[in-house]
């Protein structure tokens, strides 16, 4: 990026402007995690001291079930609902790159859910999923999909389908939205081509743009993979973790412990959930740069 | 104001290592002088240009502006404390402001009084034709008006110094003809000392009081444009200057009963009368319209085949053959067509010899 | 051609399907809102009972969240973007070393769970004295949604020509005077969908202001929605889409006003690299 032709204005100047950014980066997000890290080898709940226990809040949660519920929850919500959302959003994002008439408007269909508080919608969803007069069940007795209404918080699976459902339509959108940038940016006469040669759209689009696509949606999906390895606002509100702690996510479980006042343990938890995270933004950022690099 | 620099030299470093983009120039330029840079992309002309405005500070060296160190050991004076204007290639008017906007930024910036900066405005754009089109945005405006809103915004501030980074090349031919002959006019007006960059070597000739030939970062030639046309320094300045570009061919240079004269491979080719020549490998160059080509042999002359006769209006211009050589010649001749057996005399007054 | 009628009916299926989708829990919201009884809706037509409970009733506290979320929301989008700004400004423009690894170590820490820092900014805040106030939640929000910012601008000003520049700094701008007087109003159209994307972002944040407030003095909307609980046992589900309704209808106009600007945005800030 630096060399020629640059214009010469000091480097002390630039590190002013740079520095309120990186004055609020560190102040409240890396100091955080750093006094994060160091409370994870304390025990430290709420009017009962502070005691160094260096590792102890992490060989308790490798044993807490708990905390293996929690972890065994998020992994498998993100092995069910990622590839849905890169499904649907793709799907999206093919039928908005189409010549549709009032284009904005189809778009701004599908940014509405991305764009509302996921605590509101999570509210919708709740009252979608109640099992007296709810959406849900209104349209699976009426269509004759289940014999009775389906209590979907009420158990583990139907917690988890509700809370998929929930997740996919709000984060849909944002894969269609990206999917739908780098459709534009296949070169539209590579398809032209592919249509001379007598290809059908539907070949067109698995042979030519496709593969072209192949970039967009590794981003796509480890972007996705990140954020909902951090799920929590639609599970505190929806569920509330449960029933028993089936829909819990390491992020509520931390919560959970912090907003208990056990702030060692919570610090713990969260040290762990971070750590894997970072392993999948570090990749990230190297997928991401390596566009960046050339 | 008079410009001088001394052994100015500019390196960058890149991901592939150091280079050299200037290197060793020096150059008086006089005061209210119209001072062309003339060299091919990547010959560090542009990069003089922003050494002189302050917008990149040279690697060693010296800049002074009448007499006053700018840049220097130790010494660096920013575009603010240097009065320079500037013309960019593609105009750099600012898209958010109106003509008069961009005309008025830069005595905005300095503050001045806002009466006065209505009369400037206003002088400098009735100078330039342009006073309807002051409420405009430059989004509105054809290439030509933005041309000269630029110009406007550059003299408006009465620099010390204009420089004008290849103002005409985004505008079409017929444009650019007429806007040069006014950027002349306007600075013989104006008397400022302008720096001008270019790559083309008409409008160097054509607006140029002095003109240097910039090649690899390194000072190749400074002359008047009549000087570099009949007198080039050497091999690059020679091909450079002039249409069609001046024939050179390897040649050997023998000595006969004291008589210097240069040949190809046996054939002579043409008597050389400048002093002080050594035999041996050298190249000899020629002008296209130095080049006598008729139907019948004269003394002196070689045969030749023309290969190709391409008519340019009042002059055609022959390609062919001379002892294994390619050449062009300039004829009036319209009989001499492709294919026919010819006469070519080299004008010996008018050849140039580099060793 | 037989096979293009096939495609285009398909096509209108998606796109319809594809609304539905998105749009049924919003229409389903705005028909309980306007219903006496969420279990029957429309019957006995539509009132707007619960719009006037939700306004009217101070001891719900609507509308102090929904102030409360504006005055954070704007605070934290105005502060983002004046100092990403500055910030693009620097790494597009000026001279300095580590360009790349300020972008991408930004880029990393955007993608941190936000769990990770609760603790501990629950007790710095608890120290500082700010619990329950609104530099309590504008503060970690400037730093959380900075990356996304920074990322955005950085590509708006990126397409502004250098020259540009060049120009303003011959004719007498210092490097702050380049920032305001020339690359921010060129880029306005970017900046304001940048500032209308932080908005967003910190409108809709859930967890930080779920721990750093206690009380209608600082709460925000999703935290208030999330926990709005009826005057009397029963779940009011009326009210509660009321308060959605209002809360989501000025987002669902702004979003459709300016899909394209932040659609732009969204997708230059993640799919740059």
């Amino acid at each position: 990026m630096a060399g020629r032709g640059e214009v010469v204005t000091g480097g002390r100047e630039a590190y002013f402007f740079i520095a309120p950014l990186l004055l609020f980066v560190f102040a409240f997000i890396v100091f955080p995690i750093a006094g994060t890290f160091f409370s994870s080898f304390f025990s430290d709940v709420t009017f009962m001291g502070k005691k160094f226990i260096f590792l102890s809040n992490y060989t308790h949660a490798f044993s807490d079930p708990g905390f293996r519920q929690a972890f065994g929850f998020t992994l498998t919500f993100i092995a069910v609902a990622v590839p849905l959302e890169l499904f649907i959003g793709t799907a999206f994002a093919v039928i908005l790159d189409q010549e549709l008439p009032l284009r904005g408007l189809w778009r701004a269909c599908v940014l509405i859910p991305w764009a509302i508080p996921s605590a509101v919608s999570a509210r919708i969803w709740q009252l979608i999923y109640n099992y007296g007069y709810g959406l849900a069940n209104f349209i699976a007795v009426h269509s004759g999909l289940a014999d009775g209404p389906v209590n979907w918080t009420g158990t583990a699976s139907g917690s988890f389908i509700a809370l998929l459902a929930a997740d996919v339509w709000k984060t849909a959108p944002f894969v269609a939205l990206i999917v739908l940038a780098g459709l534009q940016a296949v070169p539209s006469d590579l398809k032209a081509q592919a249509r001379v040669d007598r290809a059908t759209s539907f070949q067109v689009f698995r042979l030519v743009t496709l593969p072209l696509l192949k970039p967009v949606l590794t981003v796509a999906l480890l972007f996705r993979t990140i954020d909902t390895l951090r799920i929590f606002d639609v599970i505190y509100v929806l569920t509330g973790g449960g029933p028993g702690g089936s829909t819990t996510s390491v992020s509520l479980y931390a919560y959970n412990y912090f907003a208990g006042g056990d702030f060692g343990y919570g610090s713990a938890v969260s040290m762990l959930l971070f750590m894997v995270s970072f392993g999948l933004s570090w990749l990230y950022v190297r997928l991401a740069g390596f566009g960046e690099a050339a | 104001m008079n410009i001088s620099l001394k052994s100015l030299k500019k390196d960058f470093t890149s991901a592939r290592g150091k280079f050299t983009v200037l290197d060793s120039v020096d150059l008086e330029i006089k005061e209210g002088e119209f001072f062309v840079l003339l060299g091919p992309s990547g010959c560090g002309k542009s990069t003089l240009l922003n050494l002189l405005a302050g917008l990149e500070k040279p690697s060693s060296g010296e800049i002074s502006f009448g007499g006053t160190l700018m840049a220097g050991p130790g010494k660096f004076t920013g575009p603010r404390g240097r009065n320079v204007a500037m013309v960019f290639q593609s105009y750099a008017l600012y898209p958010h402001l109106t003509v008069f906007g961009n005309i008025a930024f830069p005595l905005n910036i300095a503050k001045v009084p806002k009466p006065e900066i209505k009369e400037r405005v206003e002088k400098a754009a009735a100078m330039l034709g342009i006073t309807a089109l002051l409420g405009s945005k430059p989004g509105e405006l054809s290439g030509g008006e933005r041309q000269r809103v630029a110009i406007a915004r550059a003299v408006v501030r009465r620099p010390d110094v204009l420089l004008f980074d290849e103002p005409l090349s985004n505008l079409d031919a017929q444009l650019r003809l007429a806007t040069r002959v006014e950027l002349k006019k306007l600075q013989r007006e104006l008397g400022i000392t302008s720096i001008y960059v270019t790559h083309d070597q008409v409008e160097a000739m054509t607006l140029g009081d002095r003109v240097a030939v910039l090649k690899d970062g390194k000072l190749q030639q400074l002359d008047t444009p009549m000087g570099l046309y009949e007198r080039p320094a050497n091999r690059f300045v020679a091909q450079f200057i002039g249409f069609p570009p001046m024939n050179l061919m390897d040649c050997t240079l023998t000595e006969e009963a004291g008589a210097m004269a240069a040949g190809i491979g046996g054939v002579r080719l043409v008597p050389l009368k400048k002093p002080g020549l050594k035999t041996g490998p050298a190249s000899i160059g020629i002008r296209p319209s130095d080049i006598e080509v008729s139907r019948e042999p004269v003394p002196g002359s070689v045969p030749v085949r023309i290969d190709l006769a391409e008519p340019l209006g009042r002059d055609i211009l022959l390609s062919f053959s001379l002892a294994g050589t390619e050449v062009s010649a300039l004829t009036g001749d319209a009989g001499l067509t492709e294919g026919r057996e010819a006469h070519a005399r080299l004008i010996p007054e008018k050849v140039h010899v580099f060793i | 051609m037989k096979s293009e009628t096939t495609e285009r009916i398909l096509l209108w299926a998606g796109a319809l399907a594809m609304a539905v989708f998105c749009l049924t829990p919003f229409l389903y919201m705005f028909a309980v809102s306007l219903s006496a009884r969420p279990d029957q809706i429309g019957a006995g037509g539509f009132t707007p009972a619960n719009y006037a409970t939700v306004l009217g009733t101070p001891s719900l506290h609507f509308l102090d969240y929904l102030r409360n979320s504006l005055i954070v929301s704007a605070l934290s989008a105005i502060i983002t973007v004046l100092i990403a700004s500055l910030a693009a400004y620097a790494i597009t423009r000026l001279e300095m070393k580590g360009k790349a690894v300020v972008l991408f170590f930004v880029l990393a820490v955007s993608m941190f769970p936000q769990v990770s820092l609760i603790g501990y900014l629950f007790k710095l805040m608890s120290d500082l004295g700010l619990i329950n106030t609104y530099a309590a939640l504008v503060a970690p929000y400037v730093a959380w949604i900075l990356p996304l910012s920074l990322w955005i601008l950085v590509s708006y000003f990126d397409q502004i020509p250098r020259e540009l520049d060049r120009a303003a700094i011959v004719d007498g701008c210092s490097p702050a005077q380049v920032l305001y007087k020339v690359i921010l109003p060129v880029a306005l159209p970017g900046v304001l969908s940048t500032a209308l994307l932080s908005f967003i972002f910190a409108f809709n944040e859930f967890i930080f202001a779920l721990i750093l407030t206690t009380d209608y003095s600082a709460r925000t909307i999703p935290v208030g929605i999330a926990m709005f609980q009826g005057l009397h046992g029963e779940i009011p589900w009326g009210n509660i889409m009321a308060a959605s309704a209002i809360t989501t209808a000025p987002i669902m106009l702004l979003t459709a006003v300016f899909q394209r600007h932040i659609i732009q945005g969204l997708t230059r800030g993640a799919v740059k690299g």
